[in-house]
């Protein structure tokens, strides 16, 4: 009945070499005993459910540790490039900072500053000319005493301007 | 299905399945990947989710039915992956598969088996499977709208454009 309908149907649709070869084709011949090998296959495949799991999870540990490794190589590169800021910070321009700002600057936060090496700063600035020579070769404590007395007006002389 | 219901004689049954259906699921899976070695895999996966899931097919009426959605459903997965697998690696064995085929063609019978295959392996998917149903295993529309879970309608739009598409490769030559 069916395969009326179907010769039917190809007639309809002008169809002449299908519906000449409709019921003709043959089949594929299935090699001997495929079909008992075919179900112990299946039926071994079917019931190894478990050694399939493990397996899966071995492959999913072992796709977590290569993103783990991935995040801290990714984590440890990020942290050198923190490093980029404050090394263009050293690349700074100082000259093109006028001179009353950098004053300013020092004036307002003057106690966060070691007053030991902003004298020696100030010094080299300065220049040489401005310290009196000391006192050369071996130094009694009355010549030490008749320095400091004698000689540290130079310290008064210096101009804030000096120091930069 | 009284034995497959049976846990200690279910293996018993999946044996009986495999043996009354397995050569026609055979036929049907081969007419959409082609080549036995394809054919095998496709059916032993088929045979897999049958086993594992057997306890959701409800009675002998459905048996039929249920058996050939699974081996359609598994023969499109393939082919689609198939299908990635090729444009991933620009590898096109469709174009191969003619000659790959043409040293095993020798009789009439298998010369006209050849042409059709290499006529169906032109069409989508799912066209190969609705023509497969209609064309060679003269299923009924409705019997095949519920393999397909899809409507008469469609089945037979797609049966229509698959039978053009044939019919103008086999009048080539």
């Amino acid at each position: 009945m069916e395969e009326n309908d179907i010769k039917k149907e190809l007639d309809a649709q002008e169809a002449p070499l299908l519906r000449a070869q409709q019921g003709k084709v043959p089949k594929w011949e299935l090699p001997s005993g495929y079909l008992d090998q075919l179900a112990d296959r299946a039926l071994d495949q079917a019931t190894a459910k478990p050694v399939t799991t493990y397996r899966r999870l071995r492959v999913v540990a072992r796709w977590a540790v290569a993103a783990a490794v991935i995040l801290v190589a990714g984590f440890w590169w990020m942290s050198n490039q923190s490093f980029e800021p404050t090394a263009q910070l050293a690349e700074l321009d100082w000259n093109s900072i006028p001179t009353e700002d950098l004053q300013q600057y020092v004036s307002d936060n003057i106690e966060e500053f070691d007053l030991d090496l902003l004298a020696e700063g100030a010094l080299e600035t300065a220049g040489s000319t401005v310290v009196p020579p000391a006192p050369a070769g071996d130094v009694s404590i009355e010549a030490l005493e008749e320095f400091l007395q004698d000689d540290d007006e130079w310290l008064d002389d210096l101009e804030s301007e000096d120091w930069f | 299905m009284q034995l497959l219901g049976n846990p200690a004689r279910r293996e018993q049954g999946f044996r009986l399945l495999v043996n009354t259906y397995g050569d026609r699921l055979y036929q049907h899976i081969r007419r959409m990947v082609h080549t036995h070695e394809d054919t095998d895999d496709v059916l032993q996966n088929t045979m897999v989710k049958v086993f594992r899931s057997i306890d959701r097919c409800r009675g002998l009426s459905q048996l039929y039915t249920w058996l050939y959605r699974i081996a359609t459903n598994e023969s499109l997965t393939f082919l689609e992956r198939q299908k990635r697998q090729r444009t991933l690696f620009a590898d096109s064995t469709e174009n191969n598969f003619p000659e790959a085929r043409a040293a095993e063609v020798e009789l009439d019978g298998e010369h006209i088996r050849q042409r059709l295959d290499q006529a169906i392996a032109t069409l989508p998917p799912k066209q190969k499977a609705v023509f497969s149903m209609r064309y060679f295993e003269e299923k009924s529309y409705q019997e095949m709208a519920g393999i397909f879970t899809t409507s008469v309608g469609a089945l037979k739009a797609s049966y229509h454009h698959a039978v053009k598409k044939i019919e103008s490769y086999l009048s080539l030559d």
